[in-house]
């Protein structure tokens, strides 16, 4: 193969280029538009379903112009009121920005700790925490939901943010690791010899250094926490203590037939917030999964 | 105490800390314990405890805590539910991570090209993932309805196709749900592929191609190769997510029809939940918990020192 003809010899003439081209773009862009298409409809359909009655929804191909304002106030009211989950928003919030600020606050010097120590077992116990990541939330759900029964922690918020601290940490690491990684070990060196601790380093030389890591880890952690389901539905056991998630599932009564509007609406409700979120921020959800993973 | 505190803050050379705290300054430990503390009273000692009600018979309405040994797990390995419920979970797994790794590589090659609107086409390929997956099995219902879903309507219209049962017959509830799990989480395999193409330097391509490689074997010989630390790790997360699949599987199929699509996670659920036999939940999940050990294992030990390399 070596020493083939030259490549610009080989290239075909100036007309079949542009076919060629012209080929391409064509191809491209039906790749672009089938993938935009594959995205965008489930959550369209969604979206229509939540602002129609329940009647019009059995209507195939949907009739897309049956909306009037009425119907959706009524599906928005009805959710949001009637079926609590403003007061299910309130109680996510509160567990999520709480959990993430426990789990920030525990994992962050770790992460520290993983970055600028060496030590025997280092990779070891760093890979054992990540490992925690892993593990089946329902092989630990049912001694945690025991243990904060014990505590009188379930339906409370702690009893929500305690095992989320949990499942966050290893997140919190892993990605908080990757950040101090890039930052030059010089600079706390330079912090220490000033006579500065190592904490007073952490405090007030890296971490504002790392300000978008631990933007990027929250931002993570926020969003997992927000959609997490399996543990909620074990320490969650009255209607007032429901997240959102918890609540949405109350719908799904195996016995009788969906609402799907009222279903739709709690869906769309469900996942607006997490999503003009992660919009907001979707710079650092990229660097964010790709700091573990490429390096 | 405070006094000296303040005093350190203000000028931190001049107060010299005690022995003991001079030690801890120097070991990793006051840093890393707290976390690691946490893990183990939440999630290790849990996860002991699982096992140790794994070998009672546990029955939380009924108040029955008596000790079996093996016998619940003896019980499921005797159990045609537990079988299906393992087998789908074993094809949910290698199905969804086969896939999502074969679609998000082919995007990410793509995505090199030159083209507008890539970030945009970034940005809405974060959306699905982020999306909370419970909803997206409810989504997925909707769609795949078979008396008003989209998809059937979509697939008589172009192709003729008779309508089918997805959600409420044997195979198509389970390939239900290995394509709601594509739908969320190809886009991951995207991402982490697509980065790391973009750090493979451009010389590297330019320099096959001189030497005669033609796309799919600069492809084969170059891409590849470099891009195999993040193709595990990309295997690694989706493997050991889709293997505990649960929120999907809840409001997409419920398990149904039946059984038949229940996954591990799904049937652990159904036992310790519903029918409350906590000790049959536990054996079940510590099946999961034994994989899932093996297959963390099997990756420390044999393909992260190779990545390291």
């Amino acid at each position: 193969m070596k020493g083939g003809s030259a490549p610009a010899a080989a290239r075909p003439a100036p007309r079949v280029t542009r076919l060629r081209g012209a080929a391409d773009a064509v191809l491209t862009y039906t790749v672009l538009a089938v993938i935009l298409v594959a995205v965008a409809v489930p959550f369209l359909f969604m979206v229509m379903t939540s602002l129609k009655t329940n009647l019009d929804i059995l209507e195939v191909p949907p009739n897309w112009h049956i909306f009037s304002w009425e119907t959706i106030k009524q599906n928005y009211t009805e959710v949001l009121r009637a079926r609590n989950f403003l007061a299910y928003t309130r109680n996510s919030v509160v567990v999520v920005f709480g959990a993430t600020l426990v789990a920030m606050a525990l994992g962050t010097p770790a992460a520290y700790g993983f970055s600028r120590f060496s030590f025997r077992g280092r990779s070891d116990l760093a890979f054992w925490i990540l490992s925690n990541r892993f593990m089946p939330v329902i092989a630990i759900v049912i001694p945690i939901s025991r243990m904060m029964a014990g505590l009188g922690f379930l339906d409370t918020y702690q009893g929500l943010i305690i095992p989320y601290v949990a499942l966050e940490i290893p997140l919190v690491v892993w990605i908080m690791r990757a950040f101090f990684d890039d930052i030059s070990t010089e600079i706390d060196e330079a912090a220490v010899v000033d006579g500065c601790t190592r904490w007073a380093a952490l405090g007030r030389v890296i971490l504002p250094l790392a300000g978008p890591g631990l933007i990027t880890t929250a931002i993570f952690s926020i969003i997992f926490t927000w959609n997490e389901f399996l543990m909620g539905l074990f320490i969650v056991t009255t209607a007032a203590s429901q997240t959102v998630p918890v609540g949405a599932s109350g719908l799904l009564t195996m016995d009788r037939s969906i609402e799907w509007n009222v279903t739709s609406t709690v869906g769309v409700v469900t996942i607006v917030p997490v999503l003009l979120f992660s919009l907001l921020v979707q710079r650092h959800i990229v660097r964010g999964l790709t700091a573990g993973a490429v390096k | 105490m405070s006094e000296r505190v303040e005093t350190r803050r203000g000028a931190p050379a001049v107060v010299p800390a005690p022995g003991w705290a001079r030690r801890l300054e120097n070991t990793p430990w006051a840093f890393i314990l707290p976390a690691v503390a946490y893990l183990l009273a939440l999630s290790v000692y849990p996860l002991v405890s699982s096992f140790v009600l794994s070998l009672h018979e546990y029955h939380i309405d009924a108040r029955a805590f008596a000790w079996v040994g093996w016998g619940n797990y003896a019980a499921i390995f005797h159990d045609a539910e537990f079988y299906t419920a393992f087998r789908n979970t074993v094809v949910f797994t290698a199905a969804t991570v086969a896939t999502e790794l074969v679609l998000g590589l082919a995007l990410a090659v793509f995505m090199t090209r030159r083209l507008v609107g890539k970030n945009l086409l970034r940005t809405i390929l974060i959306i699905p993932m982020m999306t909370t997956p419970m909803v997206v099995g409810l989504m997925w219902r909707f769609l795949l309805n078979t008396d008003f879903g989209i998809v059937d309507y979509a697939l008589r219209m172009l192709f003729g196709v008779r309508p089918i049962n997805w959600l409420g017959s044997a195979p198509y509830s389970l390939i239900s749900l290995i394509i709601t799990d594509v739908w969320q989480w190809t886009p991951f395999a995207f991402l982490i592929c697509y980065a790391a193409i973009q750090t493979i330097p451009e010389e590297l391509h330019e320099a096959a191609r001189v030497d005669g490689a033609r796309g799919v074997q600069v492809f084969r010989h170059i891409t590849l190769p470099l891009l195999l630390p993040v193709i595990d790790i990309v295997v690694l997360f989706r493997g050991m997510d889709s293997f505990r699949a649960f929120d999907t599987v809840y409001t997409l199929t419920f398990g149904g029809p039946g059984r038949d699509s229940a996954t591990l996670s799904f049937l652990a659920y159904l036992e310790g939940f519903s029918y409350s036999h906590l000790g049959l939940a536990s054996a079940m999940s510590y099946v999961m918990v034994a994989v899932i050990f093996a297959g963390v294992t099997l990756y420390r030990f044999t393909i992260m020192p190779r990545a390291a390399r």
